[in-house]
């Protein structure tokens, strides 16, 4: 447990020294909505129906762009291995891998939907059902998008590759999350969706665990 | 069981594979020559879809043929992640392109025959999004192949995304279940379900052996050309290197 807890305090640390690259995912984030509500003309009407589909793409996009920033440092430098010759299993690597992209990456994307929902002239309850959604989406999130990263490794071209592998795991998380957050407004938190998605993250999470672990060991040739 | 581990000798899989592969390959043409004609001239046009039915004996084997083959990469690549099988990596890696090819011609045949049926060439619905996903699945396993220059590691890292993918595709599959639904349900394999006239079911089925056999064509000659490929590997990198040692003129 404190090698887990260590690594991701070298994670956030290393994160906060790094000159902003945590953030390039909001700055995408706020490229690519506001030039979809460019693109829409500014039309308020079409845009208040378009804003929380479009939020959820951003937030999956934005994090799909931070994939190889999970394990390619350490698999590049030789971490990874020499923390398995100290004791830390691949398994702890990859939990922590998965905990420190979603706080880092994906948790900052997630806050903010409130703000980018100013764009489309949501009202309270459509961000609050946004939220909740994106929340109990982000372990799944961030596991697909880490099992991506174990998988491509420190190949440098992994970006692109790392894409094409989550996205379709990512397509349940879409589905279901955009679908609750929009039962949100009808339902509230009874809704059958919410349960469906904290299922889906949860399955997300143990399938990524041990092939992120199995990947991590591959790229490390155990 | 006894049979596969009798297989999983590569030499006794080339001896095998030397009489199965034309034979596989024989009978996918022969198969499909004969379910082509049954299905263009012979079988009568069905009474709601009317000449359009003819499209079912391309669609429906293409698509099983697609499960089919991802079922199989599943299954050689947990053999060969566990037992860290050459051969099962060769199979795995040789069904992935007729997979697709497969799973893109079920996704065309069945927009063609959408049209006519449906009056739509695409629609979000849970069928169609479960075998585009399908197809996404398939296109990352190839390409997940290229990314590592060193074989090993590239079939082990293949291997763990065809189980990611093969656990997923069922949930995939309920999560657009729920979404939207227009294709029909099963029709022939389910009990209780309202089966096929024999007139269509013969053509069908003969259809079906066709695909299957030119599936099992491609996947006996893909791992072949594998293991020669593997062979001529080998024997480029095991010449000894040769150094000789003279004294220096002094």
């Amino acid at each position: 447990m404190s090698a887990l807890i260590k690594i991701l305090r070298r994670d956030i640390l290393r994160a906060a020294r790094s000159g902003g690259s945590w953030a390039y995912g909001l700055v995408f984030m706020a490229i690519f909505l506001s030039l979809s509500a460019i693109a829409m003309d500014g039309e308020m009407n079409a845009l208040r129906g378009l804003g929380v589909p479009l939020i959820w793409l951003a937030v999956t996009f934005a994090s799909l762009m931070s994939v190889e920033r999970v394990f390619a440092d350490d698999l590049a430098d030789g971490t990874t291995g020499q923390l398995w010759l100290s004791g830390v299993s691949y398994m702890t690597q990859a939990v922590s891998g998965i905990i420190s992209f979603g706080v880092i990456y994906a948790l900052p994307l997630i806050l903010t939907a409130p703000l980018w929902s100013l764009l489309f002239d949501l009202d309270s309850v459509a961000v609050w059902g946004l939220l909740l959604g994106l929340i109990l989406a982000l372990p799944g999130l961030a596991a697909y998008t880490a099992l991506a990263g174990a998988l491509t490794g420190a190949r440098g071209k992994g970006g692109f590759l790392a894409i094409v592998i989550s996205a379709p795991l990512l397509i349940p998380l879409l589905i279901i999350g955009v679908a609750a957050s929009k039962a949100y407004a009808a339902q509230g938190w009874a809704a059958v969706e919410f349960r469906a998605l904290i299922g889906f993250s949860l399955l997300a999470l143990a399938l990524s665990i041990p092939a992120s672990a199995a990947a991590l060991a591959t790229n490390t040739d155990r | 069981m006894r049979f596969i581990s009798y297989l999983a000798n590569p030499a006794r899989f080339l001896r095998f594979s030397r009489f199965a592969t034309p034979i596989s390959g024989w009978l996918a043409f022969g198969f499909l020559g004969l379910g082509l004609i049954l299905a263009l001239f012979i079988s009568p046009p069905a009474v709601e879809h009317g000449e359009a039915v003819r499209m079912m004996y391309v669609h429906v084997p293409a698509a099983w043929c697609a499960m089919a083959a991802y079922a199989a990469i599943a299954i050689a690549s947990f053999v060969s992640f566990v037992w860290r099988h050459n051969l099962a990596d060769s199979v795995a890696r040789s069904l992935a392109l007729p997979g697709a090819a497969f799973t893109f011609l079920a996704l065309v045949t069945g927009s063609l025959w959408g049209r006519p049926a449906w009056g739509t060439w695409w629609q979000w619905d849970g069928r169609m999004t479960s075998v585009l996903v399908l197809l996404m699945i398939y296109i990352s396993y190839m390409a997940i192949w290229n990314i590592a220059s060193d074989r090993k590691q590239a079939s082990r890292l293949a291997a763990i995304l065809a189980m990611v993918g093969a656990l997923n595709l069922p949930i995939i599959k309920f999560s657009v279940n729920w979404w939207n639904t227009l294709h029909q349900p099963a029709t022939i394999s389910e009990p209780g379900a309202p089966g096929l006239p024999s007139e269509l079911l013969t053509p069908l089925l003969v259809m079906t052996l066709g695909y299957t056999a030119l599936l099992a064509w491609f996947a006996l000659r893909g791992t072949e050309a594998e293991l020669v490929e593997l062979k001529q590997q080998r024997a480029a990198g095991s010449k000894p290197a040769r150094v000789t040692l003279e004294d220096m003129a002094s």
